[in-house]
């Protein structure tokens, strides 16, 4: 028996394969411009970040706001924090904040407390460090508690605290242990240290 | 042209429909997104934190430099004004740094009302201290010109933990005379300053062993000075004072925003 074959002029399977490909073409063109789009916000690398970044200024504000706080002419924490300062900085060891140069000096009190039960107990990365001026040109950084490099959606929060020298009991004592000088001689002003918290979300 | 030539027109016309769509969905979620972004970080710039900073440390300081201008001698208005310079400065430059102007400026001591905030619109009804397990030393000295009559005395109390008066003193002008009510017993007050924890008026009698909490009523009718200390239930020690006030103005103004406050400080 002989074979027949017949063979039709017809291009429609060709047209609707070429039709296809195009509208997919599209399609996928669509969905790339529409992922791309969704990704520009300002400063930040996702959309989330600016939320998450206001959360933690506020947690970090109410938390340095609280251990600002002071009443019947007693001094707040924070500034007991301060003028109780060894000048030593203290890193997270899973239970304490220890001294980097003595492992046996470690910070106690409702500042770590603080710390601890809610930065701590949530995984958020914190530092602490104390920013004052130290002549008429000069301003140093020291760290007081520090856990590592922030990350790039890190948040700081800064609270102010005045010293007077009736704050200290011994304010050339305190300048040798802490490099927080004197600015003013002449009068009880001693200086004023701005207590920066550094949050970031590990 | 047949039906089935149509076909792919109606495919392309429809995936450039559903493109379109998809294309203006994006935008508008991107906008959404974008904005509430714009919003979250426009509390960045003079926020209330920033204000109740530069409050308190106002506070603080004038409390300080009036504690300095007294110490040893009799207000030293020199030293109360150097003290207030400096500081000045030093937050001045500390908020240079950040882009935003502060600037200072202090009035000179004033006669203080009994009031929370020292002056005389302030609330004149409110609880000094809380949780009181002693007092130690409780005096007053009033201006009588401010003094009510008896019908509108000012009053101090001392509250129980469930609210009840466990003593109270009514202070009142007769005639040129400053008068005390205490337990329904009427004194002329010879001696200013009033000691109230004189044992005539009973005080340590009433709340020995409690822990109470002390309030003046009608407290706008007085100006004048007080002073108390002694020990809360806690262990710690407590000192409430106050002999004048003084009004502390702040300006702080960034880029975007301007705020002025003026603070009465009580002192010390």
């Amino acid at each position: 028996m002989a074979l027949k074959f017949i063979f039709r002029n017809d291009d429609s399977a060709q047209l609707h394969t070429l039709e296809a490909i195009m509208a997919a073409m599209v399609m996928i063109g669509v969905l790339i411009f529409a992922v791309q789009a969704t990704t520009i916000t300002p400063l930040t690398s996702s959309t989330a970040n600016a939320h998450i970044e206001s959360q933690l200024y506020t947690l970090g504000q109410d938390m340095v706001m609280a251990l600002d706080h002071s009443q019947y002419d007693q001094d707040s924490q924070l500034k007991k924090e301060i003028i109780g300062w060894s000048g030593d900085e203290y890193v997270w060891n899973a239970t304490h904040y220890i001294s980097r140069t003595n492992s046996s000096d470690t910070i106690s009190g409702p500042v770590k407390e603080l710390l601890q039960q809610t930065l701590v107990a949530k995984g958020i990365g914190h530092n602490m460090e104390f920013t004052f001026r130290l002549d008429s040109e000069n301003t140093l950084t020291s760290p007081y508690i520090y856990n590592g490099d922030p990350s790039d959606n890190a948040v700081i929060v800064s609270r102010k605290v005045v010293l007077s020298n009736n704050d200290l009991a011994n304010p050339s004592s305190f300048e040798n242990r802490t490099s927080i000088p004197d600015m003013d001689n002449t009068t009880d002003f001693y200086n004023i240290v701005d207590v920066k918290l550094t949050m970031w979300r590990m | 042209m047949d039906k089935s030539n149509d076909s792919g027109q109606m495919l392309l016309l429809a995936a450039f429909t559903i493109g379109f769509m998809v294309v203006v969905s994006t935008v508008m979620l991107n906008n959404i997104i974008y904005a509430s972004n714009i919003a979250s970080e426009s509390n960045n710039d003079i926020s209330y934190f920033e204000v109740s900073n530069i409050a308190r440390m106002t506070d603080e300081a004038t409390k300080a430099a009036y504690y300095n201008a007294t110490t040893g001698s009799s207000f030293n208005h020199t030293v109360f004004s150097r003290y207030l310079e400096n500081y000045s400065r030093e937050v001045t430059i500390l908020y240079a740094y950040k882009g935003v102007s502060f600037s200072f400026t202090n009035s000179t001591l004033q006669d203080a009302y009994f009031t929370k905030n020292g002056l005389s619109s302030g609330q004149e009804n409110w609880t000094i201290i809380d949780n009181v397990n002693a007092t130690d030393n409780f005096t007053m000295e009033v201006n009588t010109s401010n003094l009510g009559d008896i019908s509108e005395p000012f009053e101090v109390h001392a509250l129980d933990q469930s609210g009840s008066s466990i003593w109270f003193m009514k202070m009142y002008e007769e005639g040129s005379n400053i008068k005390v009510n205490v337990s329904n017993q009427t004194y002329n007050i010879d001696h200013i300053p009033i000691d109230i924890k004189n044992e005539t008026y009973q005080f340590d009698n009433s709340t020995a062993g409690k822990t109470y909490s002390l309030k003046y009523l009608n407290s706008s009718n007085v100006i004048g000075l007080y002073s108390l200390s002694g020990e809360l239930t806690d262990g710690e020690s407590f000192r409430c004072e106050r002999y004048k006030m003084i009004n502390a103005t702040v300006a702080i103004s960034s880029s975007k925003n301007k705020i002025n406050v003026t603070l009465p400080v009580t002192v010390p």
